[in-house]
């Protein structure tokens, strides 16, 4: 085996690696509930990553809880810096989603349902979005996510519970 | 309406699975955030990552040798 880098490298990347696997899910569920489009919440996933990868000298003294509280902070700024950017272009997006209302199905396939489902997903309230996706795509507790979001877990559920009546209301139509 | 729950569970676990990012997308992108900082890694080192890159593709490739 050869040691193409030194020690202290080693453990950095290492660490990097850590975070890499036990964070990017539910990164990218946060990032993608406050974006509303995969393709933005992958690039700004990886100016998250990027940040902690040049910062990870920060990441070795910090507690699990302050680690995570890092993360997300980083996350939150790379959103507010992305949105700054795509701003008109997000807002032009949801003017030409089609009305599903007008569709006339005799029978729901899966592709046509995951269809409705993003729309809706990019339709709802952005606080209710956030809530949703780090539910579904990141697999986290309501306590989890309230940390997070900084809300009562019972006010994650709420939302949550919302989010599903209306994709459900919408898959049903 | 009775099953519409776990009807909904089950179109959930299905778009979640189609968001998803793959393990190629991963290994790529961890290389591509490792590479901003590239003068700290050994061409040793990345040698070895570009290997391990090759092998993730041919496994995850339609086209098989």
């Amino acid at each position: 085996m050869n040691q193409p880098i030194d020690g202290k490298r080693g453990r950095e990347v290492d660490l990097f690696d850590h975070l890499f696997s036990n964070y990017q899910r539910l990164l990218f569920a946060y990032i993608f509930g406050q974006m509303g489009d995969r393709q933005a919440a992958e690039d700004v996933l990886q100016q998250v990553f990027i940040k902690v990868w040049r910062h990870i000298g920060k990441a070795r003294e910090k507690s699990d809880e302050a680690l995570r509280n890092w993360l997300f902070s980083i996350a939150k700024n790379a959103v507010i810096d992305a949105r700054r950017q795509r701003l008109p272009k997000l807002f032009a997006l949801d003017e030409h989603l089609p009305d599903t209302r007008q569709e006339v199905h005799s029978q729901a396939e899966d592709s046509e349902a995951l269809e409705k489902i993003s729309r809706v997903v990019q339709l709802l309230p952005e606080e209710t979005r956030v809530a949703f996706t780090m539910s579904v795509l990141g697999d986290m507790s309501s306590d989890e996510i309230g940390i997070v979001l900084g809300k009562p877990a019972g006010t994650i559920r709420y939302l949550v519970s919302e989010a599903r009546k209306r994709i459900m209301m919408e898959i049903e139509r | 309406m009775k099953d519409s729950g776990h009807e909904l569970d089950r179109l959930l676990e299905l778009w979640k699975s189609e968001l998803e990012l793959g393990d190629g997308q991963l290994t790529a992108m961890r290389l591509d955030i490792l590479a901003a900082e590239p003068t700290a890694l050994t061409p040793e080192w990345w040698m070895d990552q570009f290997a391990g890159l090759q092998t993730v593709f041919q496994m995850t490739s339609p086209i098989r040798a």
